[in-house]
């Protein structure tokens, strides 16, 4: 059985599907790349952008969500603790 | 009263082994924080002061063996005299902080409600022969989470991790030796450097992947 994500999981993983579309994606994309659904994508996004992870673009008349410097950082950094506590055989 | 075999051409060189434990230890310290300031989950909290308490206990005690050293080398006897029961002290800080160290890093593997189980631990402990048991007994149950991880990983940083945690072991069943031979004084000193030689490598390899990305 696979364990539940945790929401630093479920923001990392938004990040990454974000960064994996050229660090710019739409909201489907998102939500088909991360998992989740219409209504809990919408809260997660929202802490991202509020928190400077992610800002929001418009080109061609469809919006955009695009990865930050930030977030790319958060990426890095999350990886790092990811095998830290995969070496000590903990979970995050 | 237990003797300790201790070759005098090694004493000052076992000071510098703590300290650069201690050293790697607050590395180790570090990461461990900044993993409880992203996820704040408690075993996080456990393992950052475990490492912190542990990197402390070694710094005390490295600095009070140095101080030891250089007053014996000097000459500096009489001051040495005044300063026996401020190395005592040390010593006892170390003994306390070591076993508390390893009792958080355990935590960091036991589930919440099984977190009373260290109540019943004998906590006869008092002294040189008894620390290393009590530790061992201790550091046994974290080596055998590290094994278990190790097995299931099969990664090369599961491994370091193990190999650290085994080698500090070893670092206790050698120094509970030293009354047979000094050798055990000097393969204690060079176990321990070696195991946090261990975590070092460790977190070298997950800075260099993670910075690779």
């Amino acid at each position: 059985m696979k364990e539940r994500r945790s929401k630093l999981q479920i923001l990392v993983d938004i990040l990454r599907v974000v960064q994996r579309k050229g660090g710019r994606a739409k909201s489907t994309h998102i939500l088909y790349g991360a998992n989740l659904s219409h209504k809990r994508l919408k809260m997660h996004l929202d802490m991202l952008i509020e928190n400077e992870f992610l800002e929001m673009v418009s080109a061609g008349g469809r919006t955009y969500y695009k990865i930050t410097p930030k977030g790319v950082k958060f990426i890095i950094e999350y990886k790092k603790i990811e095998e830290i506590t995969d070496a000590f055989g903990i979970s995050i | 009263m237990v003797n300790v075999l201790i070759p005098s051409w090694f004493f000052g060189w076992h000071a510098m082994a703590y300290i650069v434990s201690a050293l790697i230890g607050f590395l180790v310290s570090f990461y461990s924080y900044r993993i409880y300031h992203m996820t704040k989950e408690q075993n996080h909290l456990y393992l950052y002061l475990g490492f912190a308490a542990l990197s402390m206990a070694f710094l005390i005690f490295g600095v009070v063996e140095l101080y030891s050293y250089l007053s014996i080398s000097q000459n500096m006897m009489q001051m040495f005299e005044s300063f026996s029961s401020f190395r005592d002290f040390g010593i006892w800080l170390y003994y306390i902080g070591s076993i508390i160290a390893y009792l958080l890093i355990a935590f960091t593997y036991v589930p919440k409600k099984y977190r009373f189980a260290p109540l019943f631990l004998p906590m006869w402990w008092k002294g040189f022969p008894y620390f290393h048991v009590g530790s061992l007994f201790i550091l046994s149950f974290i080596i055998f989470r590290a094994t278990g991880n190790w097995f299931i990983k099969k990664t090369i940083n599961s491994m370091l991790v193990f190999m650290s945690f085994l080698l500090i072991g070893f670092y206790h069943i050698f120094l509970f030796f030293t009354p047979f031979s000094e050798w055990m004084f000097v393969l204690a000193h060079i176990s321990l450097i070696a195991g946090f030689l261990s975590f070092l490598i460790m977190l070298i390899r997950v800075s260099k992947k993670a910075g690779r990305r």
